[in-house]
């Protein structure tokens, strides 16, 4: 079941569209990573998705059943907790008083007990009366998502919950995302510029790019296509690329600005080494090379609508030029 | 809705803007209540005397200190004297004049009022509360009005309690004695007004969801200011205009002034009223009861489609 399903979702500003045509699709027990450039459009869906933000056209599909858009919009509460923008923090409370503000809003019961465990699960419960406004960064992110799993949500979405975080901090914020996805089983949506901490946690992705979904992919097909690739070089390198076509039609080339080749796809070291020495070509450089995964969603995101048309026509795990 | 008001509470008893709030209308009523002791001393005496004699001889040259009553009429030495008396007209006159016309205690609860609502916005409390619940979110901007006379409430019992107690330290006597019909009647009637200022500000600042609006707005209506700038242009223009008069009495400041005389007659009281045969209670009830009506519907219905 998706959790999440949007569908030809759009939001416009002053005639101005932040947002079009945007489908996604979370799935239950997905930890959803959402890659986009600022002021891409994630902050708005984000927010049409929890309610706060009505969209001006499409629908969002919640659980499965509940739909937001148009008028009505989804009742949810309780179900989704959101940490969006400003967490909702007062500065003159504590952690614990601020806790117990959004659990009597929200009517939870044993409210005190539930605050206490929350507190506990975002390592806060020895802060006592020191106020939010004395907490470091990484203190308020984590009473920000403590504030968001108030009232047990299924669904958490967080917009970048690891900006300003230290290495520790967002060790430890992504520590406790993943923790909460497998023990309580909480599907995630999170939005983060920091993408190699994404991907450690990520098990699936969508990239925006200008209000559009550029792509979604799983963790295991994003391995896939930033995976090792084999760099070529050789004397002449328009023959090589010829010859390798052919001995290899499985693999997909890309001609370096040095002149070198990219070979990546369902090819080994060993084949390319076979194909080149059986044509007698003089080989400079031969050697295995890791694609950076930064790399690949900056080039997905400025491909934008280019890579959107494209990806259809891309196999599950084969390579991918951009 | 009663959740939101329980965590709204939380929220004010475990902060401080609900301390600082009472303690300004400590101050308040403290300091105005001394100034009503000063004028029993002798020292006062003194000086009242002093400036009478000295208003008399003065009076063909148009110097000099003049003590009126409240129609503006010069006082007589034996009435200046009448100031010097530790005795007050009823305990609900002494309320209307320490609390509600001079619009000491709607300032400070709208002022209270701009920043609570405004915090939510500020801090991002309004978004989380909203998280889930679409367009359906009356229920928040409903409570937060319902807040509005919670709060006029409690700031009107205290500054009750605290005037009764002031007086009383001060050795005080109430002239006349009210019934407790007279006495809760113009309790609730004052309570609508500070009510319906507080709603106004609270009201603005939901549709704005600016703090600044909102303080401005507490300043300039919950004080009467834009109330007296109002009627000031309209006896300006009232020789040409006469109903320009009749339209001034439907203003709910001028509902909040018929409140000045106290509980005292109040019940059967037509004086000042706009239409005839309609007694001070009903107008006032009215008045007041149709601007609260007016910011309940304008923060239900426009409030919600708003986006966060």
């Amino acid at each position: 079941m998706n959790v999440v399903e949007t569908r030809g979702l759009a939001k416009s500003y002053r005639g101005k569209r932040a947002v079009d045509r945007f489908d996604m699709h979370v799935a239950q027990g997905d930890i959803y990573g959402f890659v986009g450039k600022n002021g891409a459009g994630k902050s708005t869906v984000m927010k049409m998705i929890c309610g706060l933000v009505t969209p001006t056209e499409g629908e969002v599909e919640l659980f499965g059943g509940a739909r937001a858009g148009g008028a009505g919009g989804a009742v949810c509460t309780g179900r989704i907790g959101a940490l969006i923008e400003a967490p909702g923090l007062i500065p003159n409370l504590t952690a614990y008083e601020n806790l117990m503000a959004k659990a009597l809003a929200m009517g939870v019961v044993d409210a005190s007990v539930r605050c206490r465990e929350a507190l506990e699960l975002v390592r806060l419960s020895d802060t006592g009366r020191k106020k939010v406004k004395g907490f470091s960064l990484g203190m308020k992110q984590r009473l920000g998502l403590a504030l968001a799993l108030i009232g047990s949500p299924d669904l958490l979405l967080l917009d970048e919950p690891l900006n300003g975080l230290d290495p520790e901090g967002t060790r430890a914020m992504r520590n406790l995302l993943v923790r909460l996805n497998e023990t309580l089983g909480i599907t995630i949506v999170i939005s983060s510029h920091v993408l190699d901490q994404l991907d450690r946690v990520a098990t699936r992705f969508g990239v925006i790019a200008h209000g559009t979904m550029v792509r979604e992919m799983t963790a295991d097909e994003v391995q896939a296509e930033c995976g090792d690739s084999l760099r070529v070089r050789t004397a002449d390198p328009a023959r090589t690329l010829a010859l390798l076509e052919e001995a290899l039609p499985g693999a997909a080339f890309r001609a370096e600005p040095d002149g070198a080749l990219s070979v990546s796809g369902a090819v080994n070291q060993a084949a390319v080494a076979q194909a080149l020495r059986a044509s007698d070509q003089t080989v400079l450089e031969l050697s295995q090379v890791r694609r950076d995964i930064e790399d690949y969603f900056v080039e997905l995101m400025e491909g934008g609508a280019r890579v959107q048309a494209e990806a259809p026509a891309r196999g599950r795990g084969g390579a991918c030029h951009v | 809705m009663f959740n939101l008001l329980k965590s709204d509470i939380y929220r004010l008893v475990h902060g401080k803007m609900l301390w600082v709030g009472l303690a300004l209308t400590v101050l308040f009523v403290v300091g105005a209540a001394g100034m009503v002791w000063f004028a029993t001393t002798p020292q006062f005496a003194q000086m009242v005397a002093e400036q009478t004699e000295h208003g008399q001889q003065n009076a063909t040259a148009g110097a000099g200190v003049r003590l009126t009553d409240e129609s503006g009429a010069n006082l007589t030495p034996e009435e200046a004297n009448t100031l010097n008396e530790k005795e007050l007209p009823s305990r609900t006159k002494a309320y209307a004049q320490m609390l509600v016309t001079g619009g000491g205690l709607a300032m400070i609860v709208s002022l209270m009022t701009a920043l609570f609502v405004a915090s939510d916005f500020e801090t991002g409390f309004a978004k989380s509360v909203f998280v889930g619940r679409g367009r359906r979110r009356a229920a928040y901007y409903l409570e937060k009005l319902v807040l509005c006379g919670v709060l006029s409430a409690v700031f009107l019992l205290a500054g009750m309690v605290l005037t009764d107690g002031a007086f009383a330290l001060a050795g005080f006597e109430y002239r006349a004695s009210e019934t407790l019909g007279e006495y809760w009647g113009w309790v609730a009637l004052a309570w609508l007004a500070v009510t319906m200022y507080a709603m106004a500000t609270g009201a603005t600042v939901l549709l704005t969801r600016s703090k600044a609006v909102g303080i401005v707005f507490a300043l300039a209506v919950a004080t009467g200011t834009l109330a007296s700038v109002i009627m000031t242009a309209t006896s300006a223009f009232a020789p040409a205009f006469p109903v320009l008069d009749d339209a001034v009495k439907w203003l709910p400041a001028s509902s909040v002034a018929l409140l000045g005389s106290g509980g005292v007659g109040l019940l059967s009281s037509t004086e000042g009223t706009a239409l005839a045969g309609l007694a001070v209670p009903a107008q006032v009830a009215l008045v007041l009861g149709a601007a609260i009506a007016v910011c309940v519907a304008l923060a239900a219905a426009v409030g919600p489609r708003k986006d966060v």
